[in-house]
């Protein structure tokens, strides 16, 4: 979606050509012998940021600015310094900071701005990162919308700033569908809900009549397939978020569960259940075709696509306990890649295709974890009585997730924890809210 | 009677002698506690300069401060620039609508309380004391040792003749890595290693570069990040704190910076 004057690619050229050009000129003092020093450790801190309220007539400017911050701190990547220790308080979008004043601050980075309201009555806002440091500027963009979007823009502006700072897409500017629970434990009524990833801009998908669970995004953020029990038949839906219209997804005999999008969009993937055992199928939406790809007399469920379609993950009973299996996308090559302690459920392949998140029980807790996709190298992320249902960022830097409570008028509440299993965070949801699913990047 | 008192002498002294056995005997217990090896903490060259290092923090503080200070004179960056003079500004489109129509009323403002430090990690381990690696190394004294430490100091020694100490290396190696904020959690670390080439002046400012070297993998955004991490760090962190009379030992340095240990890759 973005209009590059210059695109990245050619940005990069010129930095390698500049610094080319520079090594010529340095490169005489190869001649004599340098002394080599290999740097092995450093400091894995936050990043210090200065964010400069954007210059405005109205408030949006500080409001802009907030969210900026909230969403970089958030992250856990940067550290935004506190406005009081600003020595430059107020810097036009058009001018060069006092790099200096930053710099006693300890700032590494700052980011200035402006939002202006048009003539023709929409918001343009534009903002400039600058290195404190190289005393340059990083990037610099403009951006016009309709005034109430100031918020998106806003989730834009620190992607922008993400992507810069660490070279990773930035996942601001996304939403996140959840279950939203309430009543008591063993009457709970549960609706499809959605809000801005931050927790923001929350509204409600179903009515709550009929119970609603494990909501997926498809890869165009458009529509939601999902399990209702509309008429306490359970089976899977698609839902058109736009629109608001429902369908169930193929004519099974039995209950359908556990749907999520192929990469492509183009199917659905799910278990359905014949007696007392459960296979996986997939459907195709445009020609309704299915196809059958696990024929076993156990339990398979909760697939999911690996991010190019080529192969499946899910987890299935058929040795005994519930372990993760990966077979390809036709249902051939059925390998086990569990094997630590405990039983494995619900796995989820990252969007870069490197690892697999799972919920795993041990000793009668629910923990959250990752492993390669060959089974190697698992880590726990998060523990404790009860965590479950991972969900990845659009950039697999973080997971989401919902953690239930104990006792008995507790609910499950939603969670966030960075993919290295620091910067656990809780997302602010108005009741009690479980089962999140991440949309992809919206732009 | 001389018989019996030499009788007696020799019981005595034998009594004596078995006394001093039996009461010695424990004395000889606790020489052998003498023998066992005396707790002795082990601490790296590199700890012990980073200790040594320690010790001036505040006035490099100060000098930090007057560093910055004292340039008033930058004061025409104060003046506005004309607009033209800044970079361009990419224009991105407007945002596509959303895809659900937000509720009228807007959301309640509720800012996550977040912690204070989000990367204190509490169950991260410290990295232990003792290098096994680089004390076998140092010990081992072959050629071919991984030791980092002991074969830098051999390297930039032969052609100027001047050797840096390894303190004086790991001097300079611990003020670097006070510096370095590698990107954290980047993927693919092994593919972040970054190599930079600079020269100082005697004292201890750069006077050319930093330069990266393998310059080839700038068009990746990772890449570029963790080299921009570099070279905020080399900029921040001079001058260096080198020995003077060794300028030709350090005047031109090539650094490598290597995530791989610390994140993990």
């Amino acid at each position: 979606m973005t209009a590059h004057i210059f695109p990245a690619a050619s940005v990069a050229r010129l930095l390698a050509f500049s610094s080319f050009l520079f090594s010529l000129l340095v490169l005489p003092m190869s001649a004599q012998a340098a002394l080599k020093i290999d740097i092995t450790q450093g400091n894995v801190e936050p990043l210090p940021i200065a964010i400069m309220d954007f210059v405005s007539d109205d408030s949006v400017g500080a409001d802009l600015a907030k969210v900026v911050t909230a969403d970089l701190e958030r992250s856990g990547l940067f550290r935004p310094i506190d406005r009081a220790a600003f020595v430059e308080t107020e810097i036009g979008v058009n001018v060069r900071p006092r790099f200096q004043d930053w710099r006693v601050i300890n700032a590494l980075a700052l980011v200035t701005g402006r939002a202006v309201q048009q003539d023709d009555g929409r918001l343009r806002v534009e903002f400039r990162l600058w290195d404190v440091v190289a005393e340059q500027q990083m990037t610099g963009l403009q951006f016009f919308t309709t005034p109430e979007n100031w918020r998106r823009i806003s989730h834009l502006v620190a992607d922008a700033i993400y992507e810069r700072l660490t070279g990773e897409t930035g996942y601001f500017d996304t939403r996140i569908v959840y279950v939203s629970e309430s009543g008591p434990k063993n009457q709970r009524v549960k609706k499809l809900a959605i809000m801005d990833q931050d927790g923001f801009a929350q509204s409600e998908l179903t009515s709550g009549r009929a119970l609603a669970l494990t909501p997926r995004f498809s890869p165009t953020a458009q529509e939601i397939t999902y399990l209702s029990f509309y008429r306490n038949k359970p089976r899977v839906y698609l839902l058109n978020i736009e629109t608001g219209q429902q369908e169930v997804v193929g004519d099974f005999p039995g209950m359908t569960f556990a749907p999520r999008f192929s990469p492509d969009g183009q199917k659905i993937i799910m278990s359905l259940e014949s007696s007392g055992n459960s296979n996986i199928y997939t459907m195709d939406l445009r020609t309704r075709e299915t196809r059958r790809l696990t024929s076993s007399l156990a339990i398979d469920t909760a697939p999911c696509f690996s991010p190019d379609g080529s192969r499946v993950v899910f987890e299935s009973d058929r040795m005994g306990t519930q372990q993760l299996y990966v077979m390809e996308d036709d249902g051939s090559n059925v390998r086990r890649i569990s094997y630590g302690e405990g039983r494995y459920a619900t796995p989820v392949w990252s969007p870069r295709g490197d690892l697999i998140a799972f919920t795993k029980t041990l000793k009668g807790r629910f923990l959250i974890g990752v492993m390669k996709t060959d089974g190697t190298g698992e880590r726990i992320l998060t523990e404790g009585y009860h965590n479950e249902g991972p969900a990845w960022s659009p950039n697999g830097r973080v997971l989401a997730f919902f953690r239930e409570g104990k006792g008995a008028d507790q609910g499950p509440t939603l969670w966030t924890v960075d993919v290295t299993g620091y910067n656990e965070r809780p997302i602010q949801t108005p009741g009690w809210a479980s089962d999140p699913a991440w949309s992809p990047l919206i732009r | 009677m001389t018989a019996s008192r030499d009788l007696l002498a020799s019981l005595s002294l034998h009594i004596g002698l078995a006394a001093l056995v039996t009461l010695w005997t424990p004395f000889m217990h606790r020489t052998d506690l003498i023998d066992r090896s005396l707790p002795v903490e082990i601490i790296t060259i590199d700890e012990f300069t980073r200790l040594m290092e320690s010790k001036p923090t505040p006035p490099e503080e100060q000098t930090t401060v007057q560093d910055i200070a004292v340039p008033e004179v930058a004061a025409p960056e104060m003046t506005q620039a004309p607009p033209d003079a800044m970079p361009e500004l990419e224009v991105k489109p407007e945002p596509k609508p959303e895809p659900e129509e937000k509720p009228k009323t807007e959301a309640p403002l509720r800012f996550k309380v977040a912690a204070p430090n989000p990367l204190a990690r509490p169950e991260r381990k410290p990295k232990p004391l003792l290098d096994i690696g680089q004390v076998q190394a140092l010990l081992n004294k072959t050629p071919d040792t991984k030791a980092p430490q002991a074969e830098q100091s051999e390297t930039e020694s032969q052609e100027s003749g001047v050797r840096l100490t390894l303190s004086e290396v790991d001097a300079f190696r611990a003020q670097m890595q006070r510096c370095w904020s590698p990107p954290a959690g980047a993927r693919e670390a092994e593919n972040l290693v970054v190599n930079v080439r600079l020269a100082l002046t005697p004292a201890g400012t750069i006077s050319a570069g930093p330069v990266v070297v393998n310059r080839s993998q700038l068009g990746d955004p990772f890449f570029r990040a963790a080299a921009e991490s570099v070279l905020r760090a080399i900029r921040r962190c001079q001058p260096f704190k080198m020995p003077v009379e060794k300028y030709q030992a350090w005047r031109n340095i090539e650094l490598t910076f290597d995530p791989r240990k610390m994140l993990g890759g």
